[in-house]
C-alpha cells in the first residue's frame, strides 16, 4: 500500500512554501526561503480576528486593525476556539485577506504554492479533517505539509543556542516544549522532532483567561468598569504583569492595611497606568504612583487636561499567578510546575532527566516578567536533586514556531518527502492525509 | 436527598444544532452513582477527597459559568458580527457564503461550536476506539490517562528510581550537552541499540533494589533508558484525545486552595455572613455591602 502513495506524482513539489503558523490570537506567516539564500525571510504577525467597533461602525478584517484609531469597546469575531479552527466561515475571510488579495503583502496564487499549516497538539479529528478539505478543495492549494502539531516545528530550531551550547544536527533530539499562548498552555515532549503523543498535557489557561480575569478584577476593585474594553485591558497586561518572585510578601506589600491601622502602598508594585482616550492619549503608559494626585483626585474635579489613571496592585502579579495556581479561579487543573511533573511521569524513566535539562518556553506568555525564572526555580524544587534543569526563552517567542517552520522548509528535500500534494489529495482522498503523517 | 436547582439557561449548556449517535448498552457499572447509597460512609473515607473537595451541584455550575466567562472572546455574545462584503478582487473566488465543492459548502455553513465537536469525539471514543469519523482503526486506544495517577503515588518510586542513579551520564558537570550519551537517537536515523534493561515495577524486584540502594558500591549507574521497540512503539502512539490531554488535578497533598478578598484582592480571611464572599476585614466588608454585590437570599 504504502508504495503506491509515493508515486511518480508526489513528487511535483512546487516552487514557492507559505509557512502558516495560525495561532488563536494573531497568524504568523511568510514564505519559506531555500536555505542558500542570503537573506533571512520575513514572518508577517497578522491579527486572527474580524474586529467591529460600535464607535466608528467600521469592521476590520486581520491587518487592517492597524489602521484602527480607536479600540474602545472593540468587539471581536475570533474563527478559531480554544485553538483550533472551528469557524471557517471567518478564517476564509482572514485568510483570503491576507494571501490572496491584490493589495495583500503575502499575495500568492495558492495553485503554485505549498502550504506549512501548524495545529494545536490533540485537534479532534474532525476538524482535522476540515481544514484539509478547506485547503485542497476550497483555497486549492499545491500542496499542504501540515496537520502537524506545531510545537514539534520548534525542534527544528537552533535550540542549543538557547542554552548557549554549540549547534547541533538539526531537528534537535530531546526538546520539551512548553507552549503558552491565547487559549491554552500545552507541554509537548519531542524526541527528533516528533511529538511523543501519550506525554502531552494541556492546562486550560492561556493569554485570554489572564486578560478576562484582568478585566474581571479591575471593574470590582476599581471605579472603572472594563468588561468591554479587551484590546485596553490586553494592553495593561502586557504592560504591566509580572510573575511574582514571592507571591505572599508581595501581597502583603501592596496591602492597603486595616480599618484603623492603614498602610502607606508599596511604590515599588503599585503603579498608576494613565488610559488612553484615543485622542490625545492614544496609548495607555504606565508610570510610577503618585499617592498625593489620587487623593487629590478623589477630593473634587480636577482642572486642566482631564485624564484617567488606574492604580495597578496586587493585579500586576496576581493574574498572571493562575498559571501557576489555576485553583485560585477555581479550574482543578495543576498548575504549570506539576504538569510538567504530570508530562514526565508519562514518559520512560530514562528520557526524563534528559528532557528536563532542555525545556524551551515559546508564545505569547513567556514574555511575562519572570515567568521563565519561576517556572525554572518551582520545578528544580520538585525534580530530583541529581537531575540538571535547564530553562531558556527564545528572545521572540512568538514567532519562534514559525521560525522553526522556516527553516524547515528551507529544506527541499526534506518537504518532498512529507508533502501532500493536491494531485494526490484528488485521487486518494482525505484519509491519506492521516496515514502520511501517522496520525491515527 | 434530591436536587432541585434552575438549570441554566446559557449557550454553553442549552441543547445545539447538532446531534451525535450515542450508544444505548444498557446498565453500564461505570455510568452508576459514584457513591452507592447503601455504603455512603465507606465510599466516603476510601476516597482522599477533603470536604472543601466536594462540590455541591449549585457550587459546580457556578465555578462552570466562572470559567466560561473567563474563557470568551468578548464580554458581550458578539456571533452576529457579519463578514463584509469583499472588494470584487481576486475575482476567481466565489461568492461570500458559497462554498466550492459540497465538502467545503458543509463546512462553511456549519453552525458547530468546539463544544459540539468535542461531545462528537467522546461519542465516538465511546462507540468503539475510533477518534472520530474518517479513518476506522480497529485497534482500541490504551487507556493513557497519567492524569488519573495521583503524583504523590509516583513520587516516591520516582524519587526511588533516581537516588538508585548517580546521576544522569552528562557530559560536562552543570550544562550537559544536548548530545550526551544518554539522549537516543541521531537526528533523523532510527536510535541505536542501547542496552536492554527490563523495566522493573513489581515490588519484589523492587524491594531487591532498595537493598542495592543501601550499599553505596552497588549503585547502578544510570537510569533505565528505554529500548528501540519501547521507543517506537512511544513515537507511534496514537494522540490523545482533546480531554484525555488535559491536565490531571492536583495532587492531593498539596496546599489548599487560597480564597482572596472580592474587593481588593489581598487573603480572604473572612466569609461575608449574608453570601459567602471572601472579604479581608471590616473595612471591605463595609464596602462590599455598599457595592451591590452582596446578595442575601
Amino acid at each position: 500500500m504504502p508504495r503506491q502513495i509515493y508515486s511518480a506524482e508526489a513528487q511535483q513539489l512546487k516552487d514557492r512554501t507559505l509557512v502558516v503558523d495560525n495561532g488563536a490570537y494573531t497568524i504568523k506567516a511568510g514564505f519559506a526561503s531555500p536555505a542558500s539564500a542570503a537573506e533571512t525571510p520575513a514572518c508577517h504577525i497578522i491579527p486572527n480576528c474580524i474586529a467591529r467597533s460600535p464607535r466608528d461602525k467600521k469592521t476590520y478584517i486581520a491587518s487592517d486593525l492597524a489602521q484602527c484609531r480607536d479600540f474602545g469597546e472593540l468587539a471581536f469575531r475570533r474563527p478559531m476556539e480554544k485553538g483550533f479552527i472551528v469557524n471557517w466561515e471567518s478564517e476564509r475571510a482572514i485568510w483570503e485577506h491576507s494571501f490572496f488579495d491584490e493589495q495583500a503583502v503575502l499575495k500568492c496564487d495558492p495553485h503554485e504554492t505549498n502550504l506549512v499549516l501548524t495545529e494545536a497538539p490533540n485537534c479532534p479529528l474532525a476538524l482535522q479533517t476540515n481544514c484539509d478539505q478547506m485547503v485542497f478543495e476550497e483555497f486549492e492549494f499545491g500542496g499542504i505539509i501540515g496537520a502537524w502539531v506545531r510545537p514539534s516545528l520548534n525542534a527544528y530550531n537552533d535550540i542549543p543556542a538557547l542554552f548557549s551550547a554549540p549547534p547541533s544536527l538539526l531537528p534537535t533530539e530531546l526538546l520539551l516544549l512548553i507552549d503558552s499562548g491565547y487559549s491554552h498552555t500545552t507541554i509537548t515532549p519531542l524526541l527528533s522532532g516528533r511529538p511523543l503523543h501519550p506525554a502531552i498535557r494541556r492546562l486550560d489557561i492561556g493569554g485570554k483567561h489572564l486578560t478576562n480575569y484582568l478585566k474581571e478584577t479591575i471593574s470590582t476593585h476599581g471605579t472603572y468598569d472594563v468588561m468591554d474594553e479587551t484590546h485596553l485591558i490586553n494592553q495593561v497586561k502586557e504592560d504591566a504583569c509580572y510573575v511574582s518572585s514571592s507571591f505572599a510578601a508581595d501581597l502583603e506589600k501592596t496591602w492597603k492595611g486595616g480599618q484603623r491601622d492603614a498602610k502607606q502602598a508599596d511604590t515599588s508594585i503599585v503603579v498608576d497606568y494613565v488610559l488612553p482616550d484615543y485622542e490625545n492619549v492614544k496609548r495607555g503608559f504606565m508610570r510610577p504612583h503618585d499617592p498625593a494626585q489620587s487623593r487629590l483626585r478623589r477630593a473634587g474635579p480636577v482642572h486642566g487636561p482631564r485624564e484617567d489613571v488606574l492604580p495597578l496592585g496586587n493585579e500586576r502579579f496576581s493574574v498572571p499567578e493562575l498559571l501557576f495556581e489555576p485553583r485560585d479561579v477555581g479550574l482543578r487543573e495543576a498548575g504549570l510546575p506539576e504538569l510538567v511533573m504530570q508530562c514526565l511521569e508519562a514518559l520512560p524513566v530514562g528520557l526524563r532527566p534528559a528532557m528536563l535539562a532542555n525545556v524551551a518556553v515559546v508564545g505569547g506568555n513567556a514574555l511575562i516578567k519572570g515567568f521563565v525564572e519561576r517556572l525554572e526555580r518551582e520545578i528544580r524544587a520538585r525534580a530530583p536533586a541529581e537531575w540538571v534543569v535547564r530553562m531558556a526563552s527564545p528572545e521572540d517567542p512568538i514567532t519562534y514556531t514559525w521560525n522553526g517552520g522556516a527553516r524547515f522548509a528551507s529544506d527541499r528535500e526534506r518537504l518532498k518527502s512529507v508533502v501532500v500534494t493536491r494531485e494526490e489529495y484528488l485521487e486518494h482522498g482525505v484519509n491519506l492525509l492521516r496515514r502520511r503523517w501517522g496520525a491515527k | 436527598m434530591p436536587t432541585i436547582e434552575v438549570l441554566p439557561n446559557t449557550t454553553a449548556s442549552a441543547p445545539a444544532p447538532g446531534w451525535a449517535y450515542v450508544p444505548d448498552t444498557g446498565y453500564d457499572p461505570s455510568k452508576a452513582p459514584l457513591i452507592p447509597p447503601a455504603n455512603r460512609k465507606r465510599a466516603r473515607n476510601a476516597t482522599q477527597t477533603t470536604s472543601a473537595d466536594v462540590l455541591s451541584a449549585r457550587q459546580a455550575t457556578a465555578l462552570q459559568r466562572r470559567l466560561n466567562e473567563l474563557d470568551k472572546d468578548n464580554h458581550r455574545d458578539t456571533r452576529d458580527i457579519a463578514i463584509p462584503a469583499k472588494k470584487s478582487s481576486g475575482g476567481a473566488r466565489g461568492g461570500a457564503g458559497t462554498g466550492r465543492t459540497p465538502a467545503t459548502k458543509k463546512i462553511l455553513i456549519s453552525a458547530k461550536t468546539f463544544a459540539h465537536h468535542i461531545e462528537d469525539e467522546e461519542a465516538a471514543l465511546a462507540r468503539g476506539g475510533d477518534r472520530g469519523s474518517g479513518v476506522s482503526t480497529p485497534t482500541a486506544r490504551p487507556p493513557v490517562r497519567a492524569s488519573k495517577t495521583p503524583i504523590h503515588r509516583r513520587a516516591s518510586l520516582l524519587r526511588h528510581e533516581s537516588s538508585a542513579s548517580v546521576s544522569t551520564p552528562t557530559t560536562g558537570g552543570l550544562s550537559p550537552s544536548p548530545l550526551s550519551p544518554a539522549t537516543p537517537g541521531e537526528s533523523g536515523m532510527p536510535p541505536p541499540p542501547l542496552p536492554v534493561r527490563p523495566q522493573v515495577l513489581d515490588l519484589s524486584t523492587a524491594a531487591e533494589s532498595m537493598d542495592v540502594d543501601a550499599d553505596p558500591l552497588l549503585k547502578s549507574e544510570a537510569l533505565p533508558m528505554p529500548t528501540e521497540a519501547e521507543l517506537e512503539a512511544l513515537l507511534n502512539a496514537p494522540p490523545l484525545s482533546y480531554s484525555a490531554a488535559r491536565a490531571g488535578p492536583p495532587a492531593p497533598g498539596g496546599p489548599p486552595q487560597r480564597h482572596f478578598c472580592e474587593m481588593c484582592g489581598y487573603w480572604g480571611r473572612v466569609k461575608c455572613m449574608a453570601c459567602g464572599t471572601r472579604v479581608c476585614g471590616l473595612g471591605c466588608k463595609k464596602e462590599h455591602e455598599g457595592s451591590g454585590r452582596c446578595v442575601r437570599f
